[in-house]
C-alpha cells in the first residue's frame, strides 16, 4: 500500500471538552445514538484515612484522561474482514468505508471492531462510520474533527510521515493492543496513561461506548 | 471579525516598553482569507497561528516583563501610603468589615479567618462535636457545566447527547447507598427535590457531590420533582454579602429512584422557546 491516511490524537492536549464530536455530528447530520468521533473518560484512584487527622481523606493517585475515538481505519480491518456482503472495503489511500447499498444491517462489524466504530443506524437499517470526512479532503480541507479542536489535539496526515513526526505509540488503555487491528493512529499519551490491557483505572462513562 | 482581532492582536515587546504587533499578514494572506486590509510585520505568522491556536509570551528568570505590585508603597511606605485607613496594608481591616456589614445582608470579621458556611460542611452533621451525620449528610456544590453557558444552549440535542447533566459523586458514596453509574437517583435538599443519573468517578471527594447550573427546570407535576436537575430547585435563597454565596451551594441527600428510570436528556423531545411562547 503506497499510503495509509491516519489520525494522530495528543491525548496530553486533549481536555475532553468534545467539540470533535459535536462538530462530526454536525457535518455528518448524525441522530442521537451514532458518535462516528467521541470522546472518553478514562480514570480511577481511590481515597484513603488521612494518616494522622481524624474523619479526613486524602487522594492517592487520583486520575483520569480523556481519548477522542473514532474508525482508526486499521491497516487490518476486522470489521472489513468478517463482513459478510463485502459491503466494506478499504481504499488506496488507507480509508475503510462502509458501502450502505450492500450491507445487509447484520452488524457483524459492530461486533468485530474494538474501538466501536461502526454503528448502525436503525432507521435506515444499514451501518455507519467514520469516513474520514473524503468529501472534505478531496476538496483540500480537513477532517471537521481535526478542524474543530481547540486544544489541536487532533491531526491527520500520512502514518508513516506521523510516525515519524510523532513516533509509533498506538496502545494505551482503555483502547485494545494495537496487534488486533493495526490501527492507522499515533498517540502522544497523557501523563497518566497506562498501555493497553494494563489500565489501572476504568471507563467512566460506559454510555460513550 | 476574527481577520479584525488578529490584525489588532498586540503582544509585549521583550525589554517590556511596550507592545507590538503579534501576527505577520502578507498580501497573499489578504487574498486568501478574501478580506480588506494592509500588511504588516509581527512576531509570527497566520498560518503559524492557525496551527497552533495559542501564542505564549515565553519567560525567564530576570526578563524584563515583571510587574510589582505596589512598588512604591513598598520601596518606601512611609512616603507612599495605600489607600487604607492606616495607610498599610492591612491585615486587620475595619473599613472592609463595615463595608459587608453596611451592605446588610451579612457580616464578616476584621481579620483573615474561617467563617462557616450556611449549608455547608458543618451543617451536613446532625452532631457536630461527635460527628454524627445529619438528614442531609453530603455537600453539593455547583459547577458551570460544559455542555451550556448558564442556561444557553441547554435545549441542544448534540450538547444534551455529549454531556447528559449528571449528578457527579464519589464511587464510596454510591457503594453505600446502592447506587451505580447510569442509575437515577433523587436529590433532596432542604428547599427541593431533582431526579438525575449518576457519573462515578474518585475525581470527586468522597461526602461531597456536584451537579451543574444552569439546566431548564421540567417540574413533574403529579410529583413536585424537578427532571431536569436544575440545582436552583435545590438551593436556597440564602442572601450573602460577601464571601461565600447561599444560592450556590447546599446540603443533600442521595437515594436510588425506585419510580421509572430518567430518559437520556438527549431523548427528550426538544424545547423551543419561540415556539412555546
Amino acid at each position: 500500500m503506497e499510503k495509509q491516511l491516519a489520525f494522530y490524537f495528543d491525548m496530553s492536549a486533549c481536555v475532553g471538552c468534545k467539540a470533535c464530536q459535536v462538530a462530526c455530528k454536525d457535518k455528518n447530520d448524525l441522530p442521537v445514538g451514532l458518535r462516528w468521533r467521541r470522546v472518553l473518560e478514562y480514570g480511577g484512584g481511590d481515597w484513603i484515612k488521612h494518616p494522622t487527622l481524624a474523619n479526613l481523606v486524602v487522594p492517592t493517585s487520583v486520575f483520569a484522561y480523556a481519548i477522542s475515538t473514532a474508525c482508526m481505519h486499521c491497516q487490518s480491518p476486522l470489521c472489513a474482514q468478517i463482513c459478510p456482503t463485502a459491503a466494506i472495503t478499504k481504499r488506496a489511500d488507507g480509508i475503510v468505508l462502509v458501502n450502505q447499498d450492500q450491507c445487509i444491517g447484520c452488524r457483524y462489524c459492530e461486533w468485530a471492531c474494538p474501538y466501536g466504530a461502526p454503528q448502525f443506524n436503525e432507521r435506515k437499517g444499514v451501518m455507519t462510520k467514520c469516513n474520514f470526512c473524503e468529501d472534505l479532503l478531496a476538496k483540500g480541507e480537513n477532517p471537521v474533527c481535526v478542524a474543530a479542536c481547540p486544544m489541536r489535539a487532533l491531526e491527520f496526515g500520512d502514518l508513516a510521515e506521523l510516525q515519524t513526526k510523532y513516533g509509533k505509540d498506538n496502545a494505551f488503555a482503555p483502547w485494545p493492543s494495537a496487534d488486533l487491528t493495526r490501527p492507522a493512529l499515533v498517540v502522544t499519551p497523557h501523563k497518566h496513561a497506562f498501555p493497553s490491557g494494563k489500565g489501572g483505572g476504568m471507563i467512566l462513562d460506559p454510555e460513550e461506548m | 471579525m476574527l481577520f479584525n482581532q488578529i490584525v489588532g492582536a498586540n503582544v509585549i515587546k521583550d525589554d517590556g516598553s511596550g507592545y507590538e504587533k503579534l501576527v505577520t499578514i502578507t498580501e497573499a494572506d489578504i487574498a486568501e482569507w478574501k478580506v480588506e486590509g494592509k500588511p504588516q510585520t509581527g512576531r509570527i505568522s497566520l498560518k503559524e497561528l492557525a496551527e497552533r491556536g495559542i501564542y505564549q509570551v515565553k519567560r525567564a528568570p530576570g526578563d524584563k516583563l515583571g510587574f510589582i505590585s505596589h512598588e512604591a508603597f513598598r520601596k518606601d511606605p512611609k512616603a507612599n501610603p495605600v489607600k487604607t485607613t492606616s495607610g498599610k496594608l492591612e491585615i486587620h481591616s475595619q473599613s472592609l468589615a463595615n463595608l459587608v456589614k453596611n451592605c446588610g445582608w451579612n457580616e464578616i470579621a476584621p481579620i483573615p479567618k474561617y467563617n462557616r458556611v450556611i449549608e455547608g460542611y458543618e451543617d451536613s452533621f446532625k452532631d457536630l462535636k461527635n460527628k454524627v451525620k445529619g438528614e442531609f449528610p453530603l455537600q453539593l456544590y455547583t459547577i458551570h457545566y460544559t455542555r451550556r453557558t448558564h442556561s444557553v444552549f441547554d435545549n441542544v440535542t448534540w450538547l444534551r447527547e455529549a454531556f447528559p447533566q449528571e449528578l457527579i459523586m464519589n464511587p464510596s458514596d454510591a457503594e453505600v447507598r446502592g447506587i451505580k453509574t447510569g442509575d437515577t437517583v433523587l436529590v433532596t435538599s432542604r428547599h427541593g427535590k431533582v431526579l438525575r443519573q449518576v457519573f462515578l468517578t474518585e475525581r470527586m471527594m468522597p461526602e461531597v457531590v456536584t451537579l451543574g447550573e444552569g439546566a431548564w427546570v421540567m417540574i413533574d407535576e403529579a410529583t413536585g420533582i424537578d427532571l431536569a436537575g436544575a440545582t436552583n430547585i435545590l438551593n436556597g435563597a440564602i442572601p450573602t454579602g460577601q464571601g461565600h454565596y447561599g444560592w450556590n451551594s447546599c446540603n443533600v441527600q442521595i437515594t436510588k429512584w425506585t419510580g421509572k428510570p430518567l430518559d437520556a436528556d438527549a431523548k427528550w423531545p426538544p424545547r423551543i422557546p419561540l415556539k412555546e411562547a
